[in-house]
């Protein structure tokens, strides 16, 4: 099983490292201290069957990793805390939770339950159309609730993502978040505006208004946003 | 009460007999321990009780890796306990990484 450990304490990366060691089925590929560097190696490879997950990292938990993950490979939870057993369980990705200091009888224990555990299903909530989306800001990953934003402004290099509490400035482009966005909620209007048509307040001719926000709505874009409206 | 007896028992069960390893695993918790209290200090110290309270967890690992079961105790009462800015536990704590800091030097 090719593995990788993500815990943020170093001295916890090498004693999983070296109980890894002790199993000749286990193959440690890759070792993150956090969950955003782990998320960028799984998005480009998906060559890995088991991931040690610490609980608590600073910014990004590991339950908030597991959320991110569309089709996650077994999992086995390690952590210093016994009180998030039952929340972890509720994952069908999670074969085990390992509570630290980790001796190798339990840890053998665990690989064996990853290996006999045959096929994981998608986590159900994955089923459900996508309501949250995550954004790197300073080197943390940010959840945003969806159907908050009610409209994403291109700033050159950056996208500027406005919501119901507060503002995100993302470096990223509009092409990029609009792939990510429902297509029923979202439109883009402008080159500059990607809107959400439920937020709109009031139209003039070549604008909209959405909260304070007066957004231009180009000239192409006017048919396909007022295909979207409800008129009477 | 009872003094908890600092030991490498679980260290060495780990290394299970390869020497080396157990001095890299003891030269990385002789780097990473100073810097973990460094920063719970300096989180204390700014008030910020909740990131105080990740580096106790941190910290956690280590204290019962070493055989400090009171300790540890102590630890998980105090992350508790500042999760609500309740710092009472303070002065406990910080005798506990005394303690922890003079047995992970002499090491």
């Amino acid at each position: 099983m090719k593995s990788i450990i993500i815990d943020d304490e170093t001295t916890a990366r090498t004693i999983i490292n070296k109980l890894c060691q002790n199993i000749e089925e286990v193959e440690v590929t890759n070792e993150f201290s956090n969950a955003i560097e782990a998320i960028k190696h799984l998005n480009a490879s998906n060559d890995t069957d088991l991931i040690f997950l610490d609980i608590h990292m600073p910014a990004f938990s590991g339950f908030d990793f597991v959320k991110t993950l569309k089709h996650p490979p077994k999992i086995i939870m390690t952590t210093s805390d016994k009180d998030f057993a039952l929340t972890a369980f509720e994952y069908d990705c999670i074969v085990d939770y390992l509570v630290k200091p980790i001796t190798q009888e339990r840890f053998d224990k665990a690989i064996q339950k990853a290996k006999t555990v045959a096929t994981i299903p998608v986590p159900k909530e994955e089923e459900s159309p996508e309501t949250h989306l995550y954004v790197n800001i300073d080197r943390r990953l940010v959840k945003i609730n969806i159907p908050d934003i009610y409209v994403i402004e291109a700033k050159g290099d950056y996208i500027n993502i406005k919501t119901e509490t507060k503002n995100h400035l993302v470096h990223a482009t509009l092409k990029k978040i609009e792939e990510k966005l429902p297509n029923h909620l979202f439109l883009k209007v402008h080159r500059s505006y990607i809107i959400n048509t439920s937020k709109i307040v009031d139209i003039e001719d070549n604008s909209v208004l959405i909260k304070q926000d007066i957004i231009p709505v180009s000239r192409s874009n006017r048919s396909e946003l007022m295909k979207r409206l409800n008129l009477l | 009460m009872q003094k908890d007896t600092l030991n490498i028992d679980y260290l060495e069960a780990i290394a299970n007999g390869d020497v080396e390893f157990l001095h890299s695993l003891i030269a990385i918790i002789k780097a990473e321990f100073p810097e973990e209290r460094k920063q719970f200090e300096a989180h204390f110290e700014a008030q910020s009780y909740a990131l105080a309270a990740e580096s106790v967890h941190k910290i956690k690992h280590k204290i019962n890796m070493f055989g400090l079961q009171k300790g540890y105790q102590v630890a998980q009462q105090f992350e508790s306990d500042l999760k609500h800015d309740e710092t009472n536990l303070y002065q406990s704590f910080e005798a506990v990484l005394d303690t922890l800091e003079n047995f992970i030097i002499s090491l």
